[in-house]
């Protein structure tokens, strides 16, 4: 039993601090990278779908700067003749989920699925400068609440009381994100291992998530082409299939059920690291631990690359950079396909590929199986 | 009697139909939150309906103001235009309801713990009128 489509190939960018290209250039560099990974050509496409927000609270939100919609991406690749073009609100899993389903629908053969970010440099990256707060934002900005993570550092200095876990803990995380990126050739700290006492003097955001727990600005971009298995099949590499899905609205362990795939298959995870505790909070709410627990798994090596449960393989957001998750579907679809270069896990034939944060979460498993 | 905090550079919260008898109850220093006579609940933020049953939520109670610190964070990194760092972001289980929580600040507290009492402080007006419910340390002087 299989959802019957498959990745046929993912691109990239490399991931700058600083850019040198614009939005719309990134966009377009990871688009024909996938193309051609996946052994097609431009004209082959026959569906896009893409994911423009730049979520950040000081976005300027304008196309062709800090966004690229659809209607950019298909003008400047040239695609005509789509049956089927979206961009979705949500994180890139998101996209491949709405992607297999406009495939399913006989729709479409070939889908491109674009993700970009990008810092603009005349502005604080994460700052909020308005003075009016609307909708959902008037309980929070008044209150200073919102940006720099506050939602997510409240949480975790709850979990920190309540387990008996440390920042010492923590750092482990960032460490092992660190650790991966080296492995990784276009992570942004791909160069830069970070000492735990650098870790633990490091300034805080919003105690007690400092610097290091906050995945970095960047800009870049990926991009993948979803295709049914049966063309995958006859593609240059070995097809990723799209196992199964889920989302927020279900409990988060219903991906394994969805997929058909019990949690003692995976072999390897990818898990949003958009803060680090959130890696501690997926470890527990799919059942790898107990509550509470997820810190001693960490810190006891069980997710290194040469553990029990290796995660976020490529680094992570913590260590690839910000590219809100489209690097964790990337790292699957390489690592089940064997390609992984010096990071690859193994015999890893199903990942566990989780992106947003978690309420906004999306799941999939991606394998080596159809 | 320490100043109550100003507000004059916070973000304003913009009233909308469904937040306007919140913040329009700030003015009087009164903490009222939306009822749904049928579940018998209380909600935080305003919304249209109840989650629960889908009725429209268009009754108000007022609360005491008196909760229970559920999580908090020290803001260090100054992203919120118009709030000086440090400040405390608490997020508080008011007493008239397990879950119902507001986020919200906590003022003039040494070394915060979760489960600490806490009451409410209004924030001082901003033109309007409006106030920000914000909280402090249960029987510290107002």
């Amino acid at each position: 039993m299989s959802s019957g489509v498959a990745f046929m190939g993912v691109g990239f960018t490399p991931v700058e601090r600083e850019p040198t290209r614009s939005a719309l250039g990134y966009a377009l560099d990871a688009a024909l990278d996938a193309i051609a990974d996946a052994g097609l050509r431009p004209g082959d496409i026959d569906g896009y779908v893409g994911s423009a927000p730049a979520p950040t609270p000081g976005a300027a939100h304008a196309d062709g700067a800090d966004e690229v919609s659809m209607y950019l991406m298909t003008r400047h690749l040239g695609l005509t003749g789509l049956g089927w073009v979206a961009d979705v609100q949500g994180m890139p899993a998101g996209m491949a989920v709405t992607a297999a389903a406009a495939i399913r629908s006989g729709e479409c053969r070939y889908v491109l699925g674009v993700r970009v970010m990008y810092r603009l440099t005349d502005r604080r990256y994460g700052a909020s400068s308005v003075g009016a707060a609307l909708g959902e934002t008037q309980y929070e900005l008044p209150f200073g609440a919102g940006p720099g993570g506050t939602r997510f550092a409240t949480w975790l200095r709850r979990y920190l009381e309540l387990s008996g876990a440390g920042r010492a803990d923590l750092y482990e995380v960032v460490a092992n994100a660190r650790r991966n990126a080296a492995l990784n050739p276009v992570a942004v700290w791909r160069d830069r291992p970070l000492a735990r006492a650098d870790y633990l003097d490091a300034r805080m955001i919003a105690d007690p998530l400092c610097l290091y727990d906050c995945d970095l600005p960047v800009c870049g971009a990926g991009a993948f082409v979803l295709s049914t298995a049966r063309c995958a099949a006859d593609g240059p590499h070995r097809p990723a299939h799209l196992a199964g899905w889920s989302n927020w609205t279900r409990p988060p362990g219903a991906v394994f059920e969805h997929s058909r795939r019990p949690r003692d298959r995976i072999d390897v995870a990818q898990l949003y690291d958009g803060y680090s505790s959130f890696v501690y909070r997926w470890l527990e709410e799919l059942g790898w631990c107990e509550p509470l627990q997820g810190w001693r798994f960490v810190s006891d090596g069980r997710c290194a690359l040469r553990g029990e449960l290796p995660v976020n393989t490529f680094g992570g957001s913590l260590g690839e950079g910000r590219l809100h998750g489209i690097g964790h579907l990337r790292e699957a679809v390489l690592q089940v396909s064997g390609r992984a270069g010096a990071r690859q896990v193994p015999g890893a034939r199903n990942c566990l590929v989780q992106i947003g944060p978690p309420d906004k979460a999306w799941s999939m498993v991606v394998s080596a199986d159809g | 009697m320490s100043p109550a905090p100003p507000v004059d550079e916070r973000p304003y919260p913009v009233h909308d139909p469904d937040s306007a008898p919140f913040w329009a109850a700030t003015a009087g220093r009164r903490l009222v939150v939306p009822h749904c006579p049928r579940c018998v609940r209380l909600h935080y933020p305003p919304a249209p309906r109840c989650v629960r049953c889908l009725r429209p939520l268009d009754t108000w109670q007022e609360v005491s103001g008196h909760g229970t610190l559920r999580a908090w964070t020290t803001v260090h990194a100054g992203l919120v235009a118009g709030l000086e760092v440090p400040y405390v972001v608490a997020e508080v289980e008011l007493d008239e309801q397990p879950g119902l929580v507001i986020t919200s600040n906590l003022l003039g507290a040494g070394q915060p713990r979760v489960g600490d009492r806490v009451e409410l402080q209004w924030s001082r007006p901003y033109p309007d009128g409006t106030r920000l419910p914000l909280f402090r340390p249960s029987g510290a002087p107002s």
